[in-house]
């Protein structure tokens, strides 16, 4: 998805590649549901 | 003519015109406007290449082409000459889902000699697709991979497998074995594409975020393997299909931009998704 956007002009997305795994499994960080 | 050449003839004419009517047959697979697709609307369309500009290119040299299905879709068909990829073939998958580092990019050396393994160097143009629809896009993650490491001839085949089975072209089952190259150049990584753990950390309530999985994701459901399910706080849901149309193709730039001003980001936005 991020390289769809980047090809319309969204030069500036960043991937957070380890993503919902990597921070979930963190406990001092906040999630919400 | 002799009663022997006359059957010879009509052994003849009878073949070409059975080829002929296969011929046709064959062609009626192929729709009736194959018009050339036009990328004209997208700011940075080398990121795409279209399903026609592949097949012309098929054979040549200077294209290497990876599918970024699950192995065991593959030998049900794939597009001639590719290679088999999987999901994950360019990431850190030691240890286990949640660890530091899992399903990372590998480190630059490292990929170097894995994208080396695939036969993948500076001058070609390296193709990936996948079935669109049943992503979300191993392949598109592949030529952000790529792209971050400065190859910049790494494209995302445009409407995929699925839209490349519509135009009438071939696949194949056979399976394709990479050849190794050398003396691949890779640039370390720019960071402009990347968001970490302590980077999305350290701007919370500051940069935007959107969380491209399925709304039950989103709200909590963890069957992916997330520790705790939810959301990063804050995050703005919109999952990878809307920017898709029904025939796996992306919709047009000016669809995509209405759809990211309706959740407040704009072009100029730095911003993070996962």
């Amino acid at each position: 998805m991020s390289m769809i956007l980047r090809a319309v002009g969204f030069e500036h997305v960043r991937n957070y590649e380890a993503s919902i795994y990597e921070w979930s499994a963190d406990f001092t960080l906040p999630v919400e549901k | 003519m002799g009663s022997y050449q006359k059957a010879i003839f009509i052994a003849v004419t009878f073949l070409i015109v059975a080829a002929a009517i296969a011929g046709c047959a064959k062609n009626d697979k192929i729709p009736v406007v194959e018009k050339e697709i036009d990328l004209s609307g997208y700011k940075n369309a080398d990121i795409f290449i279209t399903p026609q500009e592949l097949h012309d290119r098929l054979g040549q040299e200077d294209i290497l082409i990876f599918d970024a299905n699950k192995p065991t879709d593959y030998p049900k068909g794939h597009i001639p000459g590719a290679v088999s990829l999987g999901w994950q073939s360019f990431c850190d998958t030691s240890g286990k889902i949640g660890d530091a580092n899992w399903g990372v990019t590998l480190p630059k050396e490292e990929l170097k000699e894995v994208l080396e393994s695939y036969g993948i160097d500076n001058n070609q143009t390296i193709v990936f697709y996948s079935d669109v629809l049943n992503g979300p896009g191993a392949d598109g993650r592949y030529v952000w991979q790529l792209r971050k490491a400065d190859l910049d001839n790494a494209k995302l085949l445009y409407g995929g497998l699925e839209l490349w089975k519509a135009l009438g072209y071939d696949t194949d089952t056979e399976p394709v074995q990479p050849v190794p190259a050398t003396g691949l150049v890779l640039k370390d990584y720019d960071e402009g594409y990347n968001a970490t753990k302590d980077y999305v950390a350290q701007n919370l309530g500051q940069t935007k975020i959107i969380d491209a999985r399925t709304l039950k994701e989103y709200e909590g459901d963890t069957s992916r393997g997330e520790a705790r399910g939810g959301h990063i706080p804050d995050a703005i849901h919109l999952e990878w299909k809307e920017l898709l149309n029904k025939d796996a193709t992306p919709k047009t730039a000016e669809e995509i931009i209405a759809i990211m001003k309706d959740k407040g980001i704009t072009p100029e936005d730095d911003f993070v998704l996962y």
